[in-house]
């Protein structure tokens, strides 16, 4: 049991930062919008709360940026936006994944072809 | 009413969260806490939630203050100082004070006992590792013959009286009819039976 989360989160280190720059690839989102969104992925977060900190370092390497504005409703909102750098971090794993996911698959038996 | 309870839950989580952050640079802590907080107002007004329970859920959502203080140290590239993990002064709830910073927070071990004050692995703990033997041997060797001596003498009569019994007994057994066949007989039925029903199936 302790293997099967083991494994999830090592799956996750690496890759969930940039599920988190992709979803603010088109358009700024807010904190709590980022992690209502994750929270319905259950094998990328186990507790949201684990995403503020992952935002928090994005923010402090410079692939994202924040700015607090006011809400029509309840209290302002940090919202998030993705930097040059940001993208090109993010492009970068577009590429590096799809062959790593080949290469993985290949060698794992779980290639469709 | 139940407004003042959730606030209750709400402060006493963000509460717990802050002591153990106490390892982290200070904005660092600052910015989290205030994310989260403006996470938990958000999702009660945009969900209009009021029950103590659906606040709970919420908290819930967001994992364990160590649960959260692990990730926060983990995304710092920081170690976690034990006395932050135990949260400084003891927690309502003690939580496993060791836990590793890299391991899956999804998985707390629940293994681990909470002590308050060892902080680090389980043998590493100075306190207890104390030389038991060497107070007591020399001041009680006296007293400790003499229960020994007390204890012997007691089996001895301990041994006595059984034999005693016994022969007793074998004397009043000989009187009587010797009860020694019963032994013999009893497993031959149990022995049978199974066989019995094995052969009446087929028919």
């Amino acid at each position: 049991m302790a293997d099967v989360a083991q494994l999830s989160t090592s799956l996750r280190r690496g890759t969930l930062e940039f599920c988190v720059l992709a979803m603010v690839e088109h358009e700024d989102r807010y904190g709590t919008e980022i992690v209502r969104r994750f929270g319905e992925e259950r094998n990328l977060t186990a507790s949201e709360g684990t995403i503020y900190p992952l935002l928090s370092r994005l923010r402090r390497v410079g692939w994202l940026d924040s700015k607090w504005s006011e809400s029509p409703s309840g209290p302002p909102r940090r919202y998030y936006a993705l930097t040059d750098t940001g993208r090109s971090a993010l492009e970068h794993f577009r590429t590096e994944w799809v062959s790593f996911r080949q290469t993985v698959d290949r060698l794992v038996g779980t290639g469709v072809a | 009413m139940s407004i003042n309870k959730t606030d209750d839950a709400v402060a006493e989580y963000l509460q717990e969260l802050e002591l153990r952050l106490s390892g982290l640079p200070v904005l660092q802590r600052r910015e989290l806490l205030a994310d989260l907080e403006a996470h938990i107002t958000s999702e009660r007004i945009e969900r209009a939630v009021v029950s103590e329970g659906e606040v709970l859920e919420i908290l819930e959502r967001l994992g364990s203050p160590e649960v959260v203080a692990a990730a926060a140290y983990e995304e710092a590239g920081l170690l976690q100082p034990a006395g932050a993990a135990a949260g400084r002064r003891l927690p309502p709830v003690p939580p496993p004070p060791d836990e590793p910073v890299f391991r899956d927070p999804v998985a707390p071990p629940p293994y681990v006992a909470p002590p308050p004050f060892s902080a680090p692995p389980p043998f590493v703990g100075p306190p207890v590792s104390p030389p038991p033997f060497i107070g007591h041997a020399p001041t009680k060797r006296g007293s400790g013959n003499g229960a020994r001596i007390a204890i012997a003498v007691a089996i001895i009569a301990a041994v006595f009286i059984a034999l005693g019994c016994m022969v007793g007994f074998l004397a009043l057994a000989r009187g009587s009819e010797a009860p020694e066949p019963m032994s013999g007989i009893a497993p031959e039925p149990a022995a049978t039976a199974p066989l019995h029903d094995e052969v009446d199936l087929p028919d």
